[in-house]
C-alpha cells in the first residue's frame, strides 16, 4: 500500500507541473514512467516502458478544451503494475485503459467543478475581500491534484491483485500477440498526431521526413536537424507581406 | 487621483508577475479557463499601482477575473504588455482601461496558436522523436534529452519575450501578427513537426512479417516482396489506416483495443 500512495504521489505531483509549474510538457510516460519505476523499485524498466508508452501516448494532449484519455493516471498505472506483478506493459496497458478513461471523466468534472471557485472569488473581491484571490487558486490547485492522485491510488489497489489473476488465465499465444501490438501501437499515437498538424498542403513535408529515414537511414536527430533547416529556409524565403484574406 | 509622482513597477513587482505566471493552470476551469490564474499573476502589480485605492484595485482584479486561455509559454507575451498598459493606466487619468482586456483577447488567440503549433506540435515532438527511442533501450539520457528540447527553448521564449513586450508594449507583437510573421512561424513549426513526424513513422513503426511462401519449390518471404516495393511500407499504411479512421470520428481507443487484438490475430496465424 505504501508503494500505491508514492506512486500516486509521483503521478500527481509531475502532472501538477502542468498546473503550477509552467506546463512544459513534463506530465508525460517518458517523465512519468521512471519516476515511477525508481519507487517502485526498478528504474530501468520504468525508463523502458517510459519510452515504450510515450510512443503510444505521444499524440494524447489536452489542447484547448478538450481533455484526453488520462495520460497521467494511465502510464502511471500501467508502469506500476507492470513492475509490480511482472506482466509485460502491453498487458498492464490494456488494463490500465478502462481506468485511464475514467480517470478522464474525473478531469473533466474537476475542471467544471473549478468554475465555482471563479464565481467565489468574483463574489468576494465585489465585497473588497481581496484574500478570496490565493484562496480561489490554491482551492482549484487543490482540486487538480485530487482528480490525479486518488484515480492513481485507488486504481493500483484495485488493479494489483486482479493483473496477477488475470496475467495468469491469458495463454501465451496471446501473451505474444501483446508484446508484438508494442511494435503497432506507435501508429496510433503518430496519427493522433497527424490529426492536429496534418493537412494536404503540407503532406510533401510529412513524406519527406519519411523517405528520410525509410529510403536514407537518416537517424531521427538527423531528421530533426534537417527538418529544422528546411523550416528555417521556408521561414527565411516566404514572403514578407500577409495574402489579402477577406 | 493620487498623482504625485510616477507610479512606477520594480523589477521585483515584475518577476514575481513571472514566477506567478508558472500557476496560469492552476485553477483552471472550463468556464473562464485561466483567469483566476491571470488575476494571480498581476496581483503584484495591481497592489502597487492601486494599493492605495480600494475601488481602482477592484477595478483592476475584476479585469484581469476575466474570461482567459493561451499557450502557457507565450502567456508572459500578453503579461508583459497588461503589466506596461496597467502601469500606464495609473499614470494616465483618461485612460481607456477597456483596452487593457481588449488587446488581451486580440492576442490570446494568435499566440496560443502559434504556441501550440512550436511547443505542443514541434518541440514536444521532436522530444519524444530523440529521446523515446534512447529510453526504450534503457538510456537515462531519453528522458534528460526530453526535458531539455521542452524546457530550454520555452523559458527563454517566457522570459526574454515578458521583457520584450513589457518594455515595447503591444507595437511589436501587434507588428508581427499584421505583417504575417507570426503566421510563417506557425507554418514553419508546422513544417518541422511534420518532418519529424514523417520520419517517426519509417522508425518507430515495426512491421515484420515473418511469412515464407512456397511456390513451386522457390521460397518468397513476404517482408522481402514489401521491401522491393517501398520500405517501411507497412509502417507507412498502418500510421494512415489509423490517420483515416480518427479523421472519421473513431474513438482512439477503440483504434487502440483493435491494433491489440489485431496483433494477437496476427501472431496467431503467423503473420507477425
Amino acid at each position: 500500500m505504501v508503494q500505491g500512495l508514492l506512486v500516486a504521489l509521483v503521478g500527481s505531483l509531475v502532472y501538477m507541473e502542468s498546473r503550477l509549474g509552467g506546463q512544459h510538457m513534463l506530465d508525460r510516460p517518458i517523465i512519468i514512467a521512471p519516476l515511477v519505476g525508481l519507487v517502485m523499485g526498478d528504474f530501468r524498466t520504468g525508463l523502458i516502458l517510459g519510452g515504450q508508452l510515450e510512443l503510444v501516448w505521444m499524440g494524447l494532449v489536452g489542447i484547448g478544451t478538450t481533455t484526453p484519455p488520462d495520460v497521467v493516471v494511465g502510464s502511471a498505472l500501467a508502469t506500476a503494475l507492470a513492475i509490480h506483478t511482472g506482466a509485460s506493459w502491453q498487458t498492464t496497458l490494456t488494463l490500465a485503459v478502462p481506468i485511464a478513461l475514467i480517470a478522464q471523466m474525473i478531469a473533466i468534472a474537476a475542471g467544471s467543478f473549478n468554475a465555482l471557485f471563479a464565481h467565489y472569488v468574483d463574489h468576494q473581491i465585489d465585497q473588497g475581500n481581496w484574500k478570496a484571490l490565493p484562496i480561489g487558486q490554491w482551492a482549484g490547485s487543490t482540486i487538480m491534484f485530487l482528480s490525479k492522485f486518488v484515480p492513481i491510488i485507488v486504481g493500483y489497489a484495485v488493479g494489483a491483485p486482479a493483473v496477477k489473476a488475470i496475467v495468469k488465465a491469458i495463454p501465451k499465444v496471446i501473451q505474444d500477440g501483446l508484446t508484438q501490438s508494442g511494435n503497432l501501437l506507435p501508429a496510433l499515437g503518430i496519427a493522433m498526431l497527424m490529426l492536429l498538424t496534418y493537412d494536404k498542403k503540407y503532406a510533401p513535408f510529412l513524406f519527406l521526413g519519411f523517405s528520410l529515414v525509410a529510403f536514407l537511414k537518416v537517424p531521427m536527430i538527423g531528421a530533426a536537424m534537417l527538418g529544422g533547416i528546411i523550416a528555417y529556409i521556408y521561414f527565411q524565403f516566404k514572403p514578407q507581406q500577409r495574402e489579402e484574406v477577406l | 487621483m493620487d498623482t504625485n509622482g510616477e507610479k512606477k513597477l520594480t523589477k521585483k513587482d515584475l518577476r514575481s508577475v513571472m514566477w506567478r505566471h508558472y500557476q496560469l493552470l492552476g485553477a483552471f476551469n472550463y468556464e473562464r479557463q485561466m483567469s483566476l490564474g491571470y488575476a494571480w499573476s498581476m496581483t503584484p502589480v495591481l497592489k502597487r499601482l492601486y494599493g492605495d485605492d480600494p475601488e481602482a484595485l477592484k477595478a483592476g482584479y475584476q479585469r484581469h477575473l476575466e474570461f482567459f486561455n493561451c499557450s502557457t509559454s507565450t502567456s508572459p507575451l500578453i503579461l508583459g504588455i497588461s503589466c506596461a498598459m496597467e502601469e500606464q493606466n495609473a499614470n494616465t487619468p483618461d485612460f481607456d482601461a477597456t483596452s487593457i482586456n481588449a488587446v488581451k483577447s486580440a492576442l490570446m488567440g494568435p499566440l496560443a496558436g502559434i504556441g501550440d503549433s512550436m511547443f505542443w506540435g514541434t518541440l514536444r515532438v521532436i522530444g519524444v522523436g530523440v529521446g523515446a527511442p534512447l529510453a526504450v533501450k534503457g538510456s537515462l539520457l531519453g528522458p534528460l534529452l526530453y526535458v531539455l528540447i521542452n524546457v530550454l527553448p520555452s523559458e527563454l521564449l517566457r522570459w526574454y519575450g515578458f521583457k520584450l513586450t513589457y518594455q515595447g508594449g503591444n507595437k511589436f507583437l501587434t507588428r508581427i501578427q499584421e505583417d504575417g510573421t507570426l503566421e510563417k512561424l506557425t507554418e514553419s513549426a508546422k513544417i518541422l513537426g511534420l518532418i519529424v513526424i514523417g520520419a517517426m513513422i519509417a522508425s518507430m513503426v515495426v512491421i515484420k512479417v515473418p511469412l515464407v511462401l512456397h511456390l513451386g519449390g522457390t521460397k518468397v518471404s513476404m517482408q522481402d516482396t514489401f521491401d522491393s516495393l517501398m520500405p517501411d511500407l507497412l509502417p507507412l499504411l498502418l500510421t494512415f489506416g489509423c490517420y483515416g479512421l480518427l479523421k472519421k470520428q473513431v474513438n482512439g481507443t477503440v483504434i487502440l483495443i483493435g491494433l491489440i487484438v489485431l496483433a494477437v490475430l496476427a501472431v496467431t496465424v503467423g503473420l507477425l
